[in-house]
């Protein structure tokens, strides 16, 4: 079976130089260009060797970083479809892990070729120093491997994108915006010295074009992105070579990376190769999206609604928009006031999760406006109606967590510190929730129509009541992350014991009360009040 | 319904109504513009509070035992928003769990609600897109996915078509044939008098007749006896200016 692939593979190979005259040349001259490209870059790779270690470890990371990034971008943003789809063979019965074997195998045959001299030109590079030992070889194969799943994953990536011209718009604009950056990186590490070594020659507008580069900061970037798991295997040897940080964990983190990749194609080819399963409905029979993934009751419903709001409906995703916004202008602020980092850290995140809990659920109902009668005809039970709204803001408030903290951590410089922004945050996301769910059925406000834009101020004045309420459940929100936010003061002020892990169980403690109660205070407010409730939503 | 009672502020929508509807009857409601009406509805509805009376549905107190009461009931409010931003097999999708219906039912009821109302190709399109009459259809058809024993419809046939109207005419005549009791409020007049079998007639918050339409129409028209009892005619006087054209 694998000779018969091969044979495939090889036919379509030369089939794609039975074109018309001009492509086969086209083609030729691009394998000719590529090939001289790579003996250049080799004969390059070994004169440098008589530089320092640093600034060859940090080319070779960056313009490694780049090559990886180009072999899942590039396919991403222009393939079409998959030389030898792994959805060809579905009638086959070859076994998933086999074929996504095979596939592998058979991409390597054919320009991916040209991969091998690429992921063996760091060896080159650093034979001459004796401190980076085998690693660079030990680096090659799984660079290749690394290299060859990219460029499968990102075709994959290509060929699903084919339909959806919008996303892939955004693949090719940001793809392009983050390749061109890293060229630009890769410019201002390489210029100046080209500009030292071309000295009294007349390279003085290189010389000022790299100035300009300066505030790329490239030298640190690269010494960032050698033990990321972006560029682990292309620096390795650098790390070893300039004895700074662990070349055997960095191998690690690369294989550790070639295992995910690995997954990642094999369940593409096993989610391709699986039978399509028709529904025995028409079209208009079949449940649709969000109602499929919720359960079947009221809560369910009321769940499904909100995110299907959530995703459609621009009241809901001026969030969005906003979030970013936080996140700058706090880092600004603590960039201007000179905060350090190990402090900083700590805020956006909870802003961003307060903001995301507290500002959307309490005045969910006056979203609704009157449409709200639904619930009320239906006699849902205001803790079903609660918990049903309280869903969406959950999700996408533990994905902001679970994004935000890894960062935050990271750039506060402390692992200790993990437990004490996770109390925090879940504080805030569950405590948000449960006082908006709690007040918002008793005290809700004015908010923008639907149909009107998410700044659209309400026509009719929600009065002193609705800002103070606004106002109360901003404060109490903010109370019941009080015992997370004191322990983690605690320990930022330098008092000994185990204030983070403190922080975490007075986090999720408060934070999970403060929802228990507010769920059901606002189910039984919501039960009791419904048609004052449709009254209210009546009068904007 | 008995001693219906309901104030904004000084004044008196709804004043002391008292009405019965016999089960397995369609029954009109019509009054002028103003009468009281949606309000009457509202309160029958559980969607607004009474401030005094008592409104039971097949034995039950609509505002002391909601629960059950609600069970055996579908509403069509007038002027009140339905969740649009749903496509429309999702809003009878929404309005079935929210019933608490099991998937299947949903799903099933919800294809034949769509085929039966004509929407199968809009189904996939949302509610805040559709033209009036079918924002209309859907909801009435939200209104009946839990298989109400009343259906209580508030201008069902506001801005849709004949043809449609035709339509839901047909399967609500066969919901009352089946047993079900619909009670609608129209303008229109001609509708009421071809399709129900009882109708009462308010104006001012006050019943002025209610009962089986032959004996509440007292063989003229329901045209001719709503004008006369709600005493449209008097408006005409004191515009005599109109009559004087101003060149």
């Amino acid at each position: 079976m694998v000779a018969e692939l091969l044979r495939l593979k090889g036919r379509s190979l030369l089939n794609g130089f039975r074109r018309p005259a001009n492509q086969v040349v086209g083609s030729a001259v691009l394998l000719v260009l590529a090939l001289v490209g790579i003996l250049r870059l080799a004969s390059t790779a070994s004169t440098v060797t008589f530089f320092d270690g640093e600034i060859v470890g940090r080319v070779i990371v960056v313009a490694g970083a780049e090559a990886t990034l180009a072999a899942l971008l590039l396919p991403a943003m222009f393939s079409r479809m998959q030389l030898l789809e792994p959805r060809a063979f579905v009638g086959y019965g070859i076994r998933s892990p086999v074929l996504a074997g095979i596939l592998l195998l058979v991409t390597l045959l054919g320009p991916a070729l040209l991969l091998i001299p690429l992921v063996l030109l760091p060896v080159l590079a650093w034979r001459d120093f004796p401190d980076a030992g085998s690693l660079p070889l030990i680096g090659a194969p799984l660079l290749l491997m690394q290299l060859l799943l990219l460029l499968r994953i990102g075709s994959a990536i290509g060929s699903a994108l084919r339909d959806r011209p919008r996303a892939r718009g955004w693949v090719r604009v940001l793809g392009a915006v983050v390749l061109l950056g890293g060229l630009l990186v890769l410019l201002a590490l390489v210029l100046p010295r080209v500009v030292l070594l071309a000295d009294g020659r007349s390279l003085a507008p290189l010389g000022s074009v790299a100035h300009v580069l300066l505030p790329l900061h490239a030298g640190l970037l690269a010494d960032l992105l050698a033990g990321s798991p972006l560029a682990s295997l292309w620096g390795a040897p650098a790390l070893a070579v300039a004895g700074a940080g662990d070349p055997r964990a960095a191998i690690w983190i690369g294989v550790a990376v070639v295992a995910l990749l690995t997954v990642v194609w094999w369940a593409l080819v096993a989610g391709a190769l699986r039978p399509t399963r028709r529904l025995h409905l028409n079209r208009v029979d079949r449940v649709p999206g969000w109602f499929r993934a919720m359960p079947p009751t009221p809560a369910g419903a009321v769940a499904a609604r909100s995110f299907i709001y959530w995703v459609r409906d621009p009241r809901y995703l001026v969030v969005f928009g906003v979030l970013p916004l936080l996140l700058v202008f706090s880092a600004l602020a603590f960039w201007v006031g000179g905060v350090p980092a190990s402090i900083a850290a700590f805020v956006p995140l909870p802003l961003m999760v307060l903001v995301l809990a507290w500002s959307t659920i309490h005045n969910d109902i006056a979203y609704d406006s009157t449409a709200v009668w639904s619930h009320l005809s239906a006699q849902t039970r205001g803790v079903h109606d609660r918990l049903g709204r309280i869903w969406p803001v959950l999700f996408f408030g533990i994905l902001l967590i679970a994004v935000g903290t890894p960062i935050t951590v990271w750039v506060q410089g402390d692992l200790a510190s993990l437990p004490a922004v996770l109390g925090i945050n879940v504080a805030l996301l569950l405590g948000g929730l449960g006082v908006g769910s709690g007040l918002s059925s008793r005290f809700p406000y004015p908010a923008p129509r639907p149909g009107d834009g998410p700044f659209t101020y309400p026509q009719a004045s929600g009065g002193a009541a609705g800002g103070a309420a606004q106002g109360a459940s901003f404060l109490l929100t903010v109370l019941v992350a009080s015992p997370a936010i004191a322990a983690t003061v605690i320990w930022v002020l330098g008092v000994a014991g185990p204030w983070p892990l403190v922080a975490l169980v007075a986090g999720v403690v408060s934070g999970g009360l403060a929802l228990v109660i507010g769920v059901r205070a606002g189910g039984r407010i919501f039960d009791r009040r419904g048609p004052e409730l449709l009254a209210f939503t009546m009068q904007n | 319904m008995t001693g219906l009672t309901k104030t904004f502020g000084e004044h008196i929508a709804v004043d002391d109504l008292d009405l019965t509807v016999t089960a397995g009857s369609f029954f009109g409601f019509v009054g002028p513009n103003g009468a009281g009406k949606t309000t009457t509805l509202s309160m029958v509805t559980g969607l607004l509070r009474p401030d005094s009376g008592v409104v039971t549905i097949y034995g039950v107190d609509v505002w002391t035992n909601a629960a059950v009461a609600k069970r055996s009931l579908g509403v069509l409010p007038d002027r009140l928003r339905l969740f649009d931003r749903l496509t429309g097999s999702e809003f009878l999708h929404h309005a079935g769990a929210l019933r608490g219906l099991d998937r299947q039912t949903i799903a099933r009821r919800v294809a034949d609600l769509v085929r039966a109302f004509g929407l199968e190709h809009s189904a996939k399109r949302l509610v805040s897109d559709y033209s009036a009459g079918m924002v209309k259809k859907i909801a009435i058809a939200a209104a009946m996915i839990h298989s109400p024993r009343l259906l209580v419809l508030d201008e069902p046939f506001e801005s849709v078509d004949p043809v449609s109207a035709e339509l839901v005419v047909d399967i609500l005549k066969k919901f009352t044939a089946a047993g079900g009791t619909v009670l609608m409020s129209s303008h229109s007049m001609d509708l009421i008098e071809r399709v129900c079998d009882s109708v009462a007639i308010i104006a001012d918050g006050r019943m002025l007749a209610s009962g089986p339409i032959s004996e509440v129409l007292a063989g003229r028209s329901l045209e001719h006896r709503f004008v006369e009892l709600a005493g449209g005619a008097t408006a005409v006087e004191g515009m005599e200016w109109l009559q004087s054209f101003s060149d």
